[in-house]
């Protein structure tokens, strides 16, 4: 692997950890809105 | 001051330099691509907030728990791959300083023949070769081959610049210019050694038993020089350290001559007789081990004899400065300081095609009688040391005993990959070819023909 190897591949392996980030951020947004919708149906039942 | 002109002579921490990390502004960049370390940020930076956004996630349990799990161990996995990458990113990058560092020094040698390089550019350089030495295990082959080319340019850019500065003392008077060489460059010699000792790091890396001919001449060569042992020569199947024993042509030599170079030479009952009466104190020390450890018991052979060199170099240096002129070391002296190998000086190593013959040891060591011992005492010091050198090497029992060899057994336990042998190889097989009722006279059979019937020997521990 030469330099341009190396960059090209950290390159790509950065992509796929930017793809895991964004993944795990909606999780965390679908839990968040699960949480938030339990709330508001505890809340008008 | 910029980082370039580091002071080399301040104490440099091994374990966290990195040559990689230092500029330098004085080299011309080449128009080849460079590791781009900003992409290695990012990705630290993006690991590190996964880390923290993960295991807040993986601290609830619910259906998404599976997926980030998954997600989590990919970016592990991601991390390890980065890093891996990083230190490949890292070596590449210390072999470009070293290369444009070395080259640079080639260019200025050579371009001037009357400029002495500052011996400081070149202390740097080998300051820098010797850190970049001990991270080299991301390289291939080739790479490795390139820097240890590298390494020997340096050494003659080294060896040019100290002649440079000796030219007004002339060759021929040798001792002074040695004096003048320790006054002016007190560390070269020493600079020599460190860079052999670098060079060899990357055929070690290869390994050995991969490395060409010639490399395998020239990995030989450094380590004796590091270790301050001489490297002879290859010649007749095998590599030979130390001294060479002269044999004079006296007509019980020139007898095994014509028995080795002429298969149909027969010879008479006396000249047999002659023989072997002439060979009674021809001893010899085997060591056969697995191909893959050879050169690591050539390896343990050299670090005795390098750490001899040092307690003599000690001793010769107290005893100069207690007012002696010319001192001169004893064998006795040798050994009351610790010395592990000045039992034998003159040894070879068989070479591929040579050890693949099965009935020959790897190493065959001569047994050299002194003003004091017989060769026989010298043989059985000779064991006794090498049981000590080997001893670390774990090596296994022999699995092929060597012709005419027979193990060493103290105390009724066999010493593993150590034999011994008495008289000549080629006399022997003469013999059994010829007159094997001769053979059975002359020698033990129950012990392969290696010791006559009534030698024994007194192993110590």
């Amino acid at each position: 692997m030469n330099a341009t190897e190396i960059n090209q591949r950290v390159q790509e392996l950065n992509l796929l950890l930017g793809y895991i980030y964004k993944r795990l951020v909606e999780i965390k947004d679908q839990r968040g809105m699960k949480a938030l919708t339990n709330q508001l149906q505890n809340a008008t039942r | 001051m910029p980082q370039d002109e580091i002071n080399t002579t301040e104490e440099i921490d091994l374990t966290t330099i990195e040559v990689a990390e230092t500029p330098n502004v004085n080299i011309p960049t080449e128009t080849v691509e460079v590791v781009n370390n900003n992409l290695f940020e990012e990705a630290e930076q993006k690991i590190t907030e996964i880390g923290t956004i993960g295991q807040e996630l993986q601290s609830e349990t619910d259906e998404y728990s599976p997926e980030v799990s998954l997600l989590a161990q990919k970016a592990i996995d991601i991390d390890n791959e980065i890093k891996k990458i990083k230190e490949r990113g890292t070596q590449l990058t210390n072999m470009d300083i070293i290369h444009s560092r070395i080259s640079n020094l080639k260019k200025q040698n050579e371009q001037d023949p009357d400029t002495i390089i500052p011996m400081g550019q070149i202390e740097q350089a080998i300051e820098y070769s010797s850190i970049a030495s001990r991270r080299i295990n991301a390289l291939n082959e080739d790479e490795l081959m390139q820097f240890a080319d590298e390494i020997y340019v340096l050494q003659n850019v080294l060896n040019k610049t100290i002649d440079k500065g000796l030219s007004d003392i002339p060759k021929e008077d040798y001792n002074r210019h040695l004096q003048e060489r320790l006054t002016r460059y007190p560390k070269s010699f020493e600079q020599n050694r460190q860079l052999l000792g670098v060079e060899n790091t990357a055929y070690e890396q290869i390994g050995f038993n991969k490395l060409s001919s010639k490399t395998k001449e020239r990995y030989l060569h450094n380590i004796c020089s590091v270790n301050h042992e001489m490297y002879k020569t290859h010649k007749e199947g095998a590599y030979w350290f130390g001294f060479i024993a002269h044999r004079e042509e006296t007509p019980e030599a020139l007898l095994l001559q014509q028995i080795t170079n002429d298969p149909s030479k027969i010879l008479s009952s006396q000249e047999e007789e002659i023989l072997f009466e002439d060979e009674k104190n021809t001893f010899k020390v085997h060591i056969s081990v697995p191909y893959e450890r050879k050169i690591d018991v050539l390896k343990a052979i050299m670090k005795a004899k390098g750490s001899d060199a040092e307690i003599s170099d000690k001793l010769f240096f107290e005893k100069k400065l207690n007012g002696e002129e010319n001192p001169i070391i004893t064998n006795k002296e040798m050994d009351e300081a610790g010395t592990k190998a000045n039992s034998f000086f003159s040894y070879k190593m068989l070479d591929d095609e040579a050890s693949n013959l099965n009935n020959v040891a790897d190493f065959i060591i001569y047994s050299l009688k002194t003003d004091e011992r017989s060769a026989k005492e010298i043989t059985e010091k000779i064991v006794s040391q090498l049981k000590n050198i080997l001893e670390p090497l774990n090596l296994p029992q022999i699995e092929k005993m060597p012709r005419y060899s027979t193990p060493v057994v103290i105390n009724g336990e066999t010493v593993p990959a150590i034999s011994v042998v008495q008289g000549n190889g080629d006399f022997k097989d003469y013999l059994m070819r010829n007159d094997p009722a001769t053979l059975d006279r002359f020698y033990d059979r129950s012990r392969n023909y290696a010791l006559r019937p009534n030698e024994s020997f007194t192993f110590s521990q």
